[in-house]
């Protein structure tokens, strides 16, 4: 049976289509058949993040009028073979498509795909509820911030009723250092106060942005950054693997190693 | 010149003055904010249920109100609503021994109290007796009928003996009161009291939360 999950976070900005992208090509490239399916109609980004922003032909909406076949719409992965995108429609608006169109197009990816990951907008409106219509699972994505952690929790309780029971949380852009010093909250503290289960803890790393400036997922570079190494570890999670928790913490620099650098530079 | 670069100097050794921790912070802000959120009740709704209860509590017990504090809490993903009310004092015992005994009175709490405090209650009371009885005369009111209404057997020597105490000095037994009253937290008005007081009107307190009641419904 496939997985159909869900990719959401309520506020905007903490990395949904950036985790979406890197877990779906993480899953494919442990030889997953996976579809990332793009709900952000008309803002459409999840193609940019994948580097296939010039191989769209056709959009779901194109699909869903009956003017291609879902196939077409496709597009492949020249990288990864596994992955297929499902681009949305830049040129129109959330409300251009419903739940039950949703959920007819992830039931027909269904048959090839094992793994469809669905990157949801921002918000909780219509957008949203379209992302949700067909998901049986959900990953809730937020940042160690006050806005990010309660938007979250409107949409944990938002998803609980909708009957999506399967929720995990993936913490992004947590900066350890940061935390040690008392000044963010820890990924313990994000997990207690939402209390749903970690699927796993993104560490904030500049190789975000320039992976996103090259269309290229962090998880498909040879030399694994931090984060591509974070995003590695929550697909095999995602596959029922038990992979421990990166080591992020930072010991806080005590007396003497602050005398070794004054002399020792 | 010389001191920037020894404090300097210190904050590479030990580090920079500790800054307040603004991840306290935000766990306690968000656990307030979420909590409020999860009920998803109106601010509305929130302060009636707020001014209920402290109408109903008020009924028994007198409430510190610069005091008292009502949050909600979550944990778990369940909201708790906490009410911080500091009692002041128990309101049967804490009347003022002047003021009537609420009909709600009986309903609370009666617990048996030792000798020495039966005797102190008692001779309280019959202090505020008295009390009450000068004032109505002094006003040369109708109304000093009415405590003759009530069976008053059995008390006229601790009513003598008050008067005394009374006459002789009034601010004494205004503190007296006000320890007494203190101590009766714990020691609640045995029931046998409640014909010592002549009148038997619906009390101010209940008059100000029927108030509280209408406004809020």
């Amino acid at each position: 049976m496939s997985r159909i999950i869900v990719m959401t976070s309520g506020k905007g900005g903490v990395g949904k289509t950036t985790c979406t992208a890197n877990l779906g090509m993480a899953l494919a490239k442990a030889g997953q058949r996976v579809a990332v399916v793009d709900a952000d109609f008309g803002l459409r980004n999840l193609d940019l993040l994948l580097g296939l922003e010039n191989r769209i032909v056709y959009t779901a909406l194109d699909v869903l009028a009956g003017e291609c076949r879902l196939d077409q719409a496709l597009v492949k992965d020249k990288r990864q073979p596994n992955l297929a995108l499902l681009p949305a429609a830049q040129n129109r608006s959330k409300e251009s498509i419903k739940p039950e169109q949703m959920k007819r197009l992830v039931k027909a990816l269904t048959k090839v795909y094992n793994f469809i990951l669905i990157d949801s907008p921002a918000g909780i409106e219509m957008g949203f509820r379209n992302s949700i219509a067909a998901a049986r699972e959900a990953i809730i994505v937020t940042t160690p911030e006050i806005s990010a952690v309660r938007d979250a929790d409107r949409v944990i309780g938002l998803l609980e009723a909708n009957d999506i029971k399967a929720v995990r949380l993936v913490i992004n852009r947590l900066r350890p250092a940061m935390v040690a010093a008392d000044q963010m909250m820890s990924v313990k503290d994000v997990q207690s106060i939402l209390s749903i289960p970690l699927l796993g803890v993104i560490p904030d790393d500049e190789q975000v942005i320039v992976s996103t400036n090259k269309g290229e997922p962090l998880v498909l570079e040879n030399d694994l950054s931090r984060a591509g190494i974070a995003f590695t570890n929550v697909s095999q999670r995602l596959q029922g693997e038990k992979v421990p928790l990166m080591d992020l913490s930072i010991e806080k620099e005590g007396f003497l190693t602050r005398l070794k650098k004054l002399f020792g530079g | 010149m010389a001191i920037p670069i020894i404090s300097s100097l210190l904050e590479r050794l030990f580090g920079p003055p500790e800054d307040p921790h603004s991840r306290d912070d935000v766990k306690r802000r968000l656990k307030v904010v979420l909590a409020h959120d999860r009920l998803a009740l109106d601010p509305q709704t929130l302060e009636m249920m707020r001014q209920e209860i402290i109408a109903v509590v008020s009924r028994y017990v007198e409430i510190d109100f610069d005091s008292l504090e009502f949050s909600l809490a979550t944990d778990q993903r369940v909201t708790a609503l906490t009410a911080n009310l500091p009692i002041r004092r128990i309101r049967a015992l804490g009347r003022g021994a002047d003021e009537p005994i609420a009909p709600e009175a009986e309903a609370s709490r009666i617990e048996l109290a030792s000798q020495a405090e039966i005797a102190a209650m008692d001779a309280e009371i019959a202090k505020a007796i008295l009390r009450k009885f000068e004032a109505e005369n002094r006003g040369g009111s109708d109304l000093t009928n009415v405590p003759l209404d009530i069976d008053r057997s059995g008390l006229d020597e601790i009513d003598d003996e008050a008067n005394k105490v009374d006459e002789s000095d009034e601010k004494s037994t205004e503190s007296v009161r006000a320890s007494a009253s203190d101590d009766s937290l714990e020691t609640e008005p045995a029931e046998e009291l409640t014909p010592d007081i002549p009148d038997m009107s619906i009390p101010e307190s209940v008059e100000t939360i029927g108030k509280v009641g209408t406004e809020t419904t």
